[in-house]
């Protein structure tokens, strides 16, 4: 345990920050705390993104309206079978498997920006659908979901938000240090080059595209129960953006990236929102530079900087552990 | 790859483009034909006269973003915010010079207004060429696909959201550029405006067609989306024939725009459905390939109207994009596709 | 005509020339020679500014053509066919030859270029309209080398012409290459066929782990005894 943590300094370090961050001020306003739990739900998504995006190089363009399809399930069995959201999660985690598995074998022969496109209109399919059928969802309308607890406080909803995303940390992290993330990588590279030494690329991919959907399921489903409302638009494709954003500003390919710059990059965003509402748009003009900026200057993303600047003792500042590899 | 291998690949496409294409294509095609002939006995023939007018458009679309795919190899998703940008330029100038001359030659503005936005989008395109992915070009070889791709979702989101600061959200439309009466074809009635947009796809198409087919210039775009070293040991300037490409990409789409402005009037959204479709209708076709993207138009098209007909229109996005996922299980380099240039695969 | 100058070059990390001289006065035919991956087709890829040298300098007709692109370099009049030939594969040979005379706007003199490709390769006329990705491996090495003459060059760079050929066709390329010497064409030759492109050529140098081992007028050369030992399994 000890020389686990010794190893994952960076993790638990960080780990700890956002533990005791909603107890200090200015951070334990409630306003400030729906940030935080944004956050959290944002970094975890952007993880699960990124363990596609970042390794077998497949960018999964429909990954909202998967996240979102977790989101309904679980809603609508809290609802019709009256179950617990704890519980009802588990549905979602299901469900958006599911659909992963379906869209990894229906992609399966694809290369890179097809599949993209593939999961794309999947991802379009999927939220016509749920739009339409509003006997189930109430489409546009909106269904109202059951929340975790009756709570005025968001500092519950953001320890399970925290846990949740540290949670889809590990278990992504330990399966992209085993060798199946060595098959991952390879396939990412060259998918060539990978079958020809052996990795069987339909079988990783199918993989890839349900535990990263599976993980988005859940935390879609923790949307559900947290905002207490669903509309179709969580399945939208400037959703997916959002998320597509924060995992290339953090850094594709490394995890903890992605998941380290979600929580200023919403601080940024909000606070324009609050702060700007006299230009509506402009938070996602600058959004979109930032966005343009670091692909064509440092495409690496937060990740490659901070690897680059670690020589210089940056490390314990930054709180960033080892990279992989 | 080995001269023979390559010889044996490019033998088999040269034997007439039908012969490669199998049972998927000929399905779909006959899908097609039977919808076609169905929805107009059922329906009337404007579901053909429909599907051909906003099949032109769509064609148009598409085949800027199969254009900008095969010869720089960006999967452009920016492509329906040049939509917008013919929108917008459409309107701005439209409004403004339509009243300035009457009469006789009141014809000749919605000529003018789509000739301003095909150069207002071209002008647009260049520059962001010339700003992005010239850029980019200069300093990144790796993952081009994938890291293009995400800087136009980033172009996207800014030209969206810069529109709408600018802008704002109300809709900029105009009710018709013409105000002739419909003219009626196999007894249905058609706008002029449609008459109009179905005339300017054409002239469009076969406008690039002969550009890419004949001249030195669409000569030259072939030969760097064929072979970029070839290209620059005959001397071509690949950047500069680049940036133009996107550039005629964009104009396309805002002539587009522009064109549909009795349909579609600008607002920050408005591109979103355009892009949905030239995807589809690229993807269907196969990317990077103009000429198919142009048959694909009108599939596409014609599924839409026939779908918004007999099951609703709330449907009319949806079954397209499910049938692609179909088609694409089946034929994974699309209908038209001919397969994957090395360079496209990681 | 092309001075090379202490020219250093490679991939990335990779060093493949360390401080390669070489100079081809107007009107020669200069073999470049040398066993594989001594740094012969990237030599030439540097000539032809597809390959930026990391030190040294290159000058073409009393031009530096540091800094230039190879589509500048290619409109200073210097002829490249690669060893991958880097054809237009979907197009027909007429647009090959069309492409390959890209910088020249003067119809007749275009018209005259092809007469001239045509005249040389009679194979070429009478495939013209096929597609070039449909030709075979000798007619795919006459259509680069047709391509490459399309832009009238002063200087032509071969790099591997009888690579992947069949003997009777080595020799068709190579007399049709003579030629052009003869017309008074400067050509440079990148080739691994020793005894037969030191039949051929004035003056050749040899190229070994990125440097030049050995230089000098051809004939002389066919007699050394490093060349007869490593190249020609004589002796």
């Amino acid at each position: 345990m000890i020389a686990y943590l010794k190893r994952r300094r960076g993790l638990a370090l960080g780990a700890i920050v956002l533990l005791v961050l909603p107890l200090i001020p200015p951070f334990d306003q409630e306003d400030i705390r729906r940030w935080l739990v944004a956050g959290a739900l944002f970094a975890g998504l952007a993880i699960a993104f990124d363990f596609t995006a970042g390794y077998i190089n497949v960018v999964n363009f429909g990954f909202a309206a998967f996240s979102g399809a977790g989101g309904y399930a679980s809603a609508l069995v809290a609802i019709h079978f009256n179950l617990p959201p704890v519980i009802s999660m588990f549905a979602g985690v299901l469900v958006a498997g599911l659909l992963g598995l379906f869209t990894g074998v229906l992609t399966l022969r694809f290369r890179g920006i097809y599949a993209a496109v593939a999961a794309w209109f999947l991802g379009l399919a999927l939220l016509g659908i749920t739009r339409n059928i509003t006997p189930l969802t109430r489409g546009p309308l909106g269904l109202s979901v059951p929340t975790f607890l009756e709570s005025d406080s968001n500092l519950p909803f953001y320890y399970i938000a925290l846990g949740m995303m540290v949670v889809t940390y590990l278990v992504l992290k330990a399966v992209t240090e085993s060798r199946t993330g060595l098959a991952f990588r390879a396939i990412g590279q060259n998918m060539e080059a990978a079958r020809a030494s052996g990795v069987n690329p339909t079988r990783y991919r199918i993989l890839n595209f349900t535990l990263s959907c599976m993980f988005a399921g859940w935390l879609g489903a923790f949307y559900a129960h947290y905002y207490a409302i669903l509309t179709p638009d969580v399945m939208n494709t400037t959703q997916t953006v959002q998320v597509l954003v924060i995992a290339y500003l953090g850094g594709r390919g490394s995890l903890w990236g992605p998941a380290a710059i979600a929580f200023p990059m919403i601080f940024i965003t909000e606070w324009l929102r609050a702060n700007l509402d006299r230009f509506p748009g402009l938070d996602l003009v600058i959004y979109g530079i930032v966005l343009i900026l670091v692909m064509v200057y440092y495409p690496g993303g937060f990740a490659a900087l901070v690897s680059a600047l670690r020589p210089q003792g940056i490390r314990l500042i930054c709180g960033v552990g080892r990279v992989g590899k | 790859m080995s001269a023979v291998k390559q010889a044996r690949r490019h033998g088999r496409r040269s034997r007439l483009e039908f012969a490669s294409m199998r049972s998927p294509v000929v399905l779909t095609l006959a899908v097609t034909a039977a919808v076609a002939i169905v929805g107009t006995a059922r329906a009337g023939p404007f579901i053909i006269v429909n599907g051909l007018v906003t099949g032109a458009i769509w064609a148009l679309v598409a085949a800027g973003l199969a254009l900008v795919f095969g010869v720089m190899n960006i999967p452009n998703f920016a492509q329906g915010e040049f939509f917008l940008v013919g929108s917008l330029s459409g309107y701005l100038v439209f409004t403004n010079v339509s009243p300035r001359i009457g009469g006789g030659l009141a014809w000749a503005a919605p000529i003018i207004t789509i000739l301003v936005a095909l150069l207002v989008g071209m002008l647009v395109g260049g520059l962001l060429d010339v700003v992005i992915f010239g850029q980019m070009r200069r300093r990144i070889r790796e993952q081009w696909v994938m890291n293009t791709f995400v800087v136009t979702v980033g172009i996207s989101v800014v030209m969206i959201n810069g529109y709408q600061l600018i802008w704002g959200t109300d809709y900029r439309g105009i009710p018709a550029y013409f105000t002739a009466p419909p003219i009626h074809v196999l007894g249905v009635g058609i706008a002029i405006d449609r008459v109009f947009a179905l005339a300017v796809g054409a002239v469009a198409i076969s406008g690039l067609w002969a550009l890419l087919r004949f001249a030195r210039l669409g000569r030259a775009i072939r030969a760097v989306s064929q072979d970029e070293a070839g290209a620059l040991m005959s001397g071509i300037d690949i950047s500069r024939i680049q940036t133009l490409t996107f550039a005629i990409s964009s104009g396309l789409a805002a002539l587009a725009g522009a064109t549909l402005l009795f349909n579609f009037p600008a607002f920050p959204y408005v591109g979103i459905k355009p892009l949905y479709v030239a995807w589809t209708v690229v993807i269907l076709a196969g990317l990077g390939n103009v000429g198919g993207a142009v048959v694909a138009g009108f599939i596409i098209a014609l599924f839409q109207t026939s779908t918004s007909y007999f099951i609703g229109s709330q449907w009319e996005d949806v079954v397209p994009f499910a049938l692609i996922v179909v088609i694409l299980a089946l034929r994974p380099n699309g209908l038209f596709g001919r397969g994957v240039r090395g360079v496209w695969e990681q | 005509m092309l001075e090379v100058e202490a020219v250093d070059s490679g991939y990335g990390f990779l060093q493949v020339l360390h401080g390669v001289n070489l100079r081809v006065e107007e009107g020669e035919l200069v073999a470049i020679l040398g066993p594989n991956g001594a740094g012969k087709s990237t030599m030439l890829k540097c000539i032809a500014g597809m390959l930026r040298p990391w030190r040294g300098e290159i000058r073409f007709r009393n031009r530096s053509l540091a800094g230039l692109k190879a589509n500048r370099v290619s409109r200073l009049g210097m002829g490249y066919v690669s060893e991958t030939l880097n054809l237009f594969t979907g197009m027909s040979v007429y647009e090959n030859l069309l492409l390959g005379a890209y910088a020249i706007t003067d119809h007749e003199i275009r018209r005259q270029s092809l007469d001239f490709v045509f005249d040389l390769f009679p194979r070429l006329a009478e495939r013209r309209p096929q597609l070039a990705g449909t030709l075979s491996g000798g007619e795919r090495k006459m259509l680069a080398i047709g391509r490459a003459l399309m832009g009238r060059p002063a200087l032509l760079l071969v790099d591997e012409p009888s690579l992947g050929l069949a003997p009777l066709l080595t020799q068709s390329v190579f007399a049709a290459l003579k030629r052009l010497s003869q017309d008074g064409l400067t050509i440079l030759l990148v080739e691994q066929n020793v005894p037969g492109t030191l039949e051929m050529a004035d003056r050749a140098y040899v190229l070994e782990q990125g440097a030049v081992v050995l230089e000098g007028p051809a004939r002389r050369l066919q007699e050394t005894a490093h060349i007869q030992e490593v190249y020609m399994g004589l002796r």
